[in-house]
């Protein structure tokens, strides 16, 4: 009785991904904070090959065709192990659980990005503080310090705000792996599906302090980025590492990618790197 | 006479076989979401700090699922959210089916239908750009409880006023008359015959409007904050179940601890939606039981 039960939704999704494979189109998805790169990015591969066999003669001439979503670094792998999406946008190194899944997958970096402490420029912290120590942070981000006075004893003791991501982003898990550790996350933090969404509610809220994409954050005059431990976030101290809370931005495919998929990728490493340079990250090829 | 039996059949058959189809995909539904329910959801868990006493956080170590924080919110929302849509939804049924001249009828009655068909994204996106910054004024942030109960009381107001406006219709002129021939007011007249006619109907628009409301995901989503907290007020921030759900699902490895606690958690609303429902149709027919003596 089970055996059919569990067969009906399989056989749904092999009829979905079938269709899928006889596409001329490629699907990307993921990370939140690589969507306005990797979308940039595949805007202006369609425009420069307008169909697959100008990319590559071997190919048919199909109209070139890149669909971009975000759905979290989270999703980034997961839609790829069900075939969901032709490359994955992750934010964090894949864990080995997920190397193993995917069978050893196709991995490239192709940016570096940092985890910023930010806040709006209007924060009361913002006058006080140049940053702060990794033990602040953990009193901070799991509730212990819940008043900017007890952060700051000149400051009011009016409750401090926490924006996070959803479990989904992967900022969440280079936060709690190198920053909270053993720590919880205070409960009464405000979680968000996407980076753009924590960034508006930043903008807009005097109380609010996040740990967020140093990049996305890097765009907006109204935002203020902290040290920590003494050093800031800056394209310097991340591309030299001493800035300890940076990450690497990766895209991912299944074992023997698809011509269309390699193609992609290549261009995201090639002339794509100027697009991630332009929106605040940090490119890992020299820049033409 | 040949064709006509013969399409009868086809009809018959047809219909029958749709029905069959419906109840199956249904009951595989809900033989799927029970089959994947673990309660409680994993080893060295107990029930009751699923249901009410452990904290959600399942990435922490070590990992704690428990959901007591989502159903105090769920509660919280839709109770609030209902009892402030009823009054005013019973207030225009009464206006729509006493008061209200045919023409503002045939413009108000389908005005309401059209509300009942806005999406829930829209409903939120407006509670985020208008009440949440309102509330702002005086809370530390606006996403709360209350601002998700407000929104979602003008999301269940629809179905809520539609059923209760239909009842008033349908009780027999002749009662109504009866009653305002025997020389009572216009009011004792509604109060004691219409009103006490339509209830069980406007009791099934009310248990409508809880049954949308404890589904309604993206607007609660967008307006609780979705902060896995315990809530001890209506002005606290939350994370009702369908929130929960939403937020972490995706995030769960299938047949992981934190994927059986999810489906738990789904089945518990499933299992919750019935118990309304079935409840009601019990306290309907006992109604309209009362009514024939």
């Amino acid at each position: 009785m089970t055996l059919p039960l569990r067969a009906v939704p399989l056989l749904l999704l092999t009829v979905a991904l079938n269709a899928h494979a006889q596409d001329s189109s490629i699907r990307i998805g993921g990370s939140t904070t690589a969507l306005p790169i990797i979308s940039s990015c595949a805007a202006h591969f369609m425009e420069k090959y307008a169909s697959w066999d100008k990319a590559d003669a071997s190919l048919s001439k199909d109209q070139t065709v890149v669909y971009v979503t975000g759905g979290g670094s989270g999703f980034g792998v997961k839609g790829l192990m069900n075939g969901t999406i032709d490359l994955g946008m992750v934010s964090r190194d894949l864990r080995d659980s997920e190397i193993k899944t995917l069978g050893g997958p196709v991995m490239q970096v192709f940016a570096r990005d940092a985890v910023a402490i930010a806040s709006n420029a209007a924060n009361p912290l913002a006058a006080k503080k140049p940053g702060f120590t990794t033990a602040e942070l953990v009193g901070i981000f799991s509730g212990q310090m819940a008043q900017f006075s007890q952060i700051d004893s000149s400051l009011p003791a009016k409750p401090v705000v926490l924006l996070t991501r959803d479990a989904s982003g992967g900022v969440t898990e280079i936060f709690q792996e190198r920053v909270m550790k053993k720590e919880r996350l205070a409960a009464s933090r405000l979680q968000f599906p996407s980076t753009a969404a924590l960034i508006k509610k930043l903008e807009t809220s005097d109380a609010a302090i996040a740990f967020v994409s140093a990049g996305a954050v890097g765009q907006d005059a109204n935002l203020r980025t902290y040290s920590v431990d003494g050093v800031a976030p800056t394209q310097e101290n991340i591309v030299n590492g001493s800035y300890s809370l940076n990450r690497p931005m990766l895209i991912v495919a299944k074992p023997n990618p698809s011509r269309k998929a390699q193609l992609f990728m290549d261009y995201v490493l090639g002339d794509c790197q100027g697009t991630v340079k332009e929106m605040g990250f940090v490119p890992v090829r020299a820049v033409k | 006479m040949h064709a006509a039996t013969h399409s009868d059949a086809l009809l018959r058959n047809g219909s029958l076989a749709a029905l069959a189809s419906a109840v199956a995909l249904l009951a595989l539904v809900v033989g799927y979401i029970v089959w994947e329910s673990r309660i409680p959801p994993a080893d060295g868990t107990s029930l009751a700090g699923f249901l009410l006493f452990d904290r959600w956080d399942p990435t922490g170590q070590p990992p704690l699922l428990g959901i007591g924080h989502a159903w105090m919110a769920t509660l919280l929302v839709v109770g609030l959210a209902v009892a402030l849509a009823t009054p005013l939804a019973i207030l225009i049924g009464i206006f729509l089916a006493e008061i209200a001249p045919p023409a503002a009828r045939a413009v108000a009655e389908p005005t309401l239908q059209l509300l009942a068909g806005v999406p829930a994204v829209v409903y939120g996106f407006v509670g985020y750009a208008t009440l949440v910054p309102f509330m702002e004024r005086w809370l530390p942030t606006g996403e709360t409880l209350l601002c998700a109960a407000v929104i979602l009381a003008l999301m269940v107001l629809p179905f809520i006023a539609a059923t209760a406006a239909e009842s008033f219709s349908l009780v027999a002129r002749e009662l109504r008359y009866g009653g305002l021939a025997l020389g009572v007011s216009r009011w004792y007249a509604f109060s004691r015959i219409t009103l006490r006619k339509a209830a069980p109907g406007v009791l099934a628009g009310v248990i409508l409007g809880m049954g949308r409301g404890l589904g309604e995901t993206l607007a609660v989503l967008m307006l609780s904050g979705n902060s896995p907290l315990f809530p001890d007020s209506l002005v606290s921030r939350g994370q009702p179940l369908t929130a929960l759900i939403a937020t972490d699902l995706g995030e769960s490895a299938i047949h992981s601890d934190r994927y059986y606690a999810l489906f738990s958690a789904g089945l518990m609303l499933m299992v919750t939606v019935i118990a309304i429902n079935a409840l009601v149709i019990r306290l309907k027919q006992r109604l309209v039981g009362a009514e024939r003596h």
